[in-house]
């Protein structure tokens, strides 16, 4: 981290410091808890590993279309106040239930028949490895979880980059890369790395089945945890 | 040996009396404010300590930190009136408003005097 902020304090080239400002979000501790969350979950399909290393890059798709999105609100002049403060107070709050929710539906536990919810279990198992809409979702919702620090560091410093020339609006992209960092690198590393056990987990269809229960468990947790904080 | 101990302790007296004197002049009308959430981290507690300590050393009980929670019903008043986000630490004279979170989060845990001593020259400035 000093590292990463001495960098920050000797560069005066904005694609340099909004790669800089990723990385350090992506070490801050909320962020590192969602990305942990999000490797669990993007590596969940063994079965095919090729994809465990695209839906690493969908998920950084996620994340640069939410920056990118926000970044451009402030650029057409939404209200500094009212929209950055709306996401500090609500981003880490609703990650909580967001995660249970999903988490839930993975277990097969909610059958309910909500309007929608169908939709919404389909895209967050995808049995059919048709779709990346999972991955995307949860790369934009996963990247709004702004906790104090990862706030300073979006609203205060990358944000007043962005929005200070029409050039600058590509910041945000590169910020969720680096962001994505662990993510991508950890898809990587399973999908080209494991070659051996890649092998073993294909003759074990079971273990597609476990692993998907405990990245449910894990998604869980970590919802409990964020409850927790706030609620209880 | 003596007598130079006894000097540089002189100096040093007369430095923080004389510090003071000058800040008792300039340091009316100013309030520094820190806003945070319910939640808090790691570094936003730092920075709210870095920050008291630069007061209490630089200005004794002149000036002192108000921290606020921006969540609280009773303060929405105050977050209003400086369109307060997020994390903040303010520095207020007047109509007059410095804003030292960036330098304040990057600073606290790392190199707190770096904060104290921008802390000071701010309200120097102001």
């Amino acid at each position: 981290m000093d590292f990463l902020q001495n960098l920050l304090e000797n560069t005066q080239i904005p694609l340099f410091s909004a790669f800089l400002l990723g990385l350090m979000m992506a070490i801050s501790p909320c962020p590192l808890a969602m990305n942990i969350t999000a490797i669990g979950f993007i590596g969940k399909d063994l079965e095919n590993r090729r994809r465990v290393f695209y839906n690493g890059l969908v998920y950084t798709l996620g994340h640069a279309i939410s920056y990118s999105a926000i970044g451009l609100l402030f650029y057409f002049g939404a209200s500094q106040f009212k929209l950055s403060g709306f996401f500090q107070e609500w981003g880490e709050k609703l990650m909580g239930p967001v995660l249970v929710v999903i988490g839930l539906f993975m277990l097969d536990i909610f059958k309910l028949n909500i309007p929608g919810s169908g939709w919404i279990k389909e895209k967050m198992e995808d049995r059919d490895n048709s779709g990346f809409g999972g991955v995307l979702l949860i790369g934009m919702a996963f990247a709004l979880a702004f906790c104090p620090y990862s706030g300073v560091l979006y609203f205060g410093m990358l944000i007043p980059m962005t929005i200070s020339s029409p050039t600058g609006l590509y910041l945000p992209v590169i910020f969720a890369v680096a962001t994505c960092i662990p993510v991508i690198f950890f898809s990587w590393f399973i999908a080209f790395s494991l070659g051996s056990l890649g092998k073993f987990y294909n003759r074990l269809k079971t273990v597609e089945l476990w692993v998907r229960r405990i990245v449910a468990v894990l998604f869980i947790a970590v919802g409990i945890y964020y409850l927790n904080i706030f609620f209880i | 040996m003596k007598k130079l101990v006894v000097l540089i302790l002189a100096i040093c007296f007369s430095g923080i009396f004389a510090a003071n004197a000058q800040s008792g002049v300039k340091t009316s009308g100013i309030e520094v404010y820190y806003f945070h959430g319910t939640h808090r981290c790691t570094t936003c507690n730092t920075v709210e300590k870095v920050a008291e300590e630069a007061l209490k050393q630089y200005y004794g009980d002149q000036i002192t930190l108000q921290s606020i929670n921006r969540e609280e019903e009773k303060n929405s008043a105050l977050v209003k009136k400086f369109q307060i986000a997020g994390q903040t630490l303010l520095i207020v004279k007047g109509n007059k408003t410095e804003d030292l979170t960036n330098i304040a989060f990057m600073n606290a845990e790392r190199s707190p005097q770096r904060l104290k001593t921008k802390i000071k020259e701010t309200i120097e400035k102001m």
